[in-house]
């Protein structure tokens, strides 16, 4: 995947997250869609002219995501894993355990450490500096909401992992956060190319009930595994169950497999 | 199993468990229906044109959130880039692009009472408040339980007593079966 990329494109993100405050209706949310979608391919005009942004669709790597709720997923999954309902946009149930409700995004630092030749130690700006992605994706959180077409920008996972240069002997990714919160992953998954590390969500930065100033993306999984207030990207060789994952439930957290409880 | 000593654990445990009970009634009817409302924050979405700017980033900023009607005590402002500016103020975030003068703010206003009991009831604060609700948990089944052997109301057990109580144990059993995983 090409990934010639820089800021975030603020307008066009912008006019994502009006459209959708403006329409309520679902009818009109896929008219949102349908609009931003038509933005993907003008990114793809600007990526081949060598332009500043670049689009990938978040859950699958196609370049068009599924029209609407009800068209499968280009993996022939249904797009809405069993026993999901559709809300509009993230419901976020306060802060994280621990997360600040102010955070001081200029001293916010972001480790990347653990099983990899060269740790790295960004700040905000650092990662800003990277190559970035504005990303559509659906949300699936384990309490049985889920939201379609959450547009996130940041860096891709992968691409930390590259400059990281993780060791051969890692398999598995832990999110750390404020205050001790973690959660683990499958370094394969980890590296998939829709897993973010995300500063902004619809085209405005993070709010603090959405894990500002950072936060991980994991739109294969439940949601719990996308770590808000991120402050660490562990490798590392033996799993490590995190917060969650040892207080009931599933370690892996796949919704479509309802992996919710243990 | 009857007398006043019953009643008075019954009615004492009645009333430590008011407080904790109106909390969790109410943020259970609140996290409920989070398909329709959001129980935890009020949202507004602003936008404005500003036309294009070309002065310094905090007279840019000045400009946007006056032309966005916002008036925060404080905020701190990120410069990206040359086409956009974050802010970020309690309850709030903010971006504009200099360029085409485009800003637009979203802000999350907090519901204080319910976003509280919310936490309360999801146990977000987690640490002492787990140990809380396990007590309240504990003090709901003695609350049952008792309710059930005080000598006035075992004596309707035999009528309309025992039909409600059959009912409330029918419900969630039978929905289970009906619905259940």
């Amino acid at each position: 995947m090409d990934s010639r990329d820089n800021t975030p494109d603020l307008d066009r993100l912008s006019r994502l997250a009006i459209d959708k405050a403006a329409s309520r209706a679902a009818r009109e949310r896929v008219e949102t869609r349908r609009r931003f979608i038509a933005g993907l391919g003008a990114g793809a005009v600007l990526t081949a002219l060598g332009g500043a942004t670049y689009v990938v669709s978040g859950c699958s790597e196609s370049v068009e995501p599924p029209a609407s709720a009800s068209t499968p997923r280009s993996d022939g999954r249904p797009r809405i894993p069993p026993g999901q309902t559709l809300i509009e946009r993230l419901r976020p149930m306060g802060k994280a355990e621990g997360g600040s409700e102010w955070v001081d995004a200029s001293s916010w630092r972001l480790r990347v450490h653990g099983a990899v030749k060269k740790p790295l130690d960004l700040s905000l700006k650092d990662l800003r500096a990277l190559p970035q992605v504005d990303q559509i994706c659906d949300v699936h959180c384990v309490t049985t909401w889920s939201v379609l077409d959450a547009a996130f920008s940041g860096v891709r996972l992968s691409y930390l992992a590259d400059l990281a240069g993780v060791e051969a002997r890692a398999a598995h990714v832990i999110f750390e956060s404020d205050a001790g919160y973690t959660a683990n992953i499958l370094l394969e998954e980890a590296l998939a190319p829709d897993v973010l590390v995300a500063h902004a969500h619809d085209g405005l930065p993070l709010s603090p009930a959405n894990g500002a100033p950072l936060r991980s993306i994991v739109p294969a999984l439940y949601f719990w595994k996308s770590t808000k207030f991120l402050t660490g990207i562990r490798f590392q060789a033996v799993d490590e169950p995190g917060y969650w994952e040892t207080r009931g439930y599933h370690n892996h957290a796949d919704p479509w497999k309802e992996e919710r409880y243990s | 199993m009857s007398g006043s000593w019953l009643r008075t654990l019954h009615r004492d445990l009645g009333f430590l468990a008011f407080g904790l009970t109106v909390v969790y009634a109410v943020s259970g009817v609140a996290v409920n229906h989070i398909g329709t409302w959001d129980p935890n924050f009020v949202r507004e979405e602003r936008t404005a044109e500003l036309g294009p700017q070309t002065g310094q980033p905090s007279a840019v900023v000045a400009v946007a959130m006056e032309r966005l009607g916002l008036s925060p005590a404080t905020w701190s402002v990120d410069v990206v880039d040359d086409t956009r500016i974050d802010i970020k103020f309690k309850d709030g975030q903010a971006s504009v692009n200099p360029k085409t003068g485009r800003a637009v703010a979203r802000t999350d206003r907090a519901r204080p009472v319910l976003r509280s009991m919310n936490w309360l009831h999801l146990n977000r604060g987690k640490g002492g408040w787990t140990w809380i609700a396990d007590g309240y948990a504990v003090i709901l089944g003695i609350l049952a339980i008792s309710g059930l052997c005080i000598a006035p109301v075992r004596r309707q057990l035999a009528g309309r007593g025992g039909v409600f109580l059959a009912i409330g144990i029918a419900l969630p059993v039978g929905w289970v079966l009906l619905f259940g995983p």
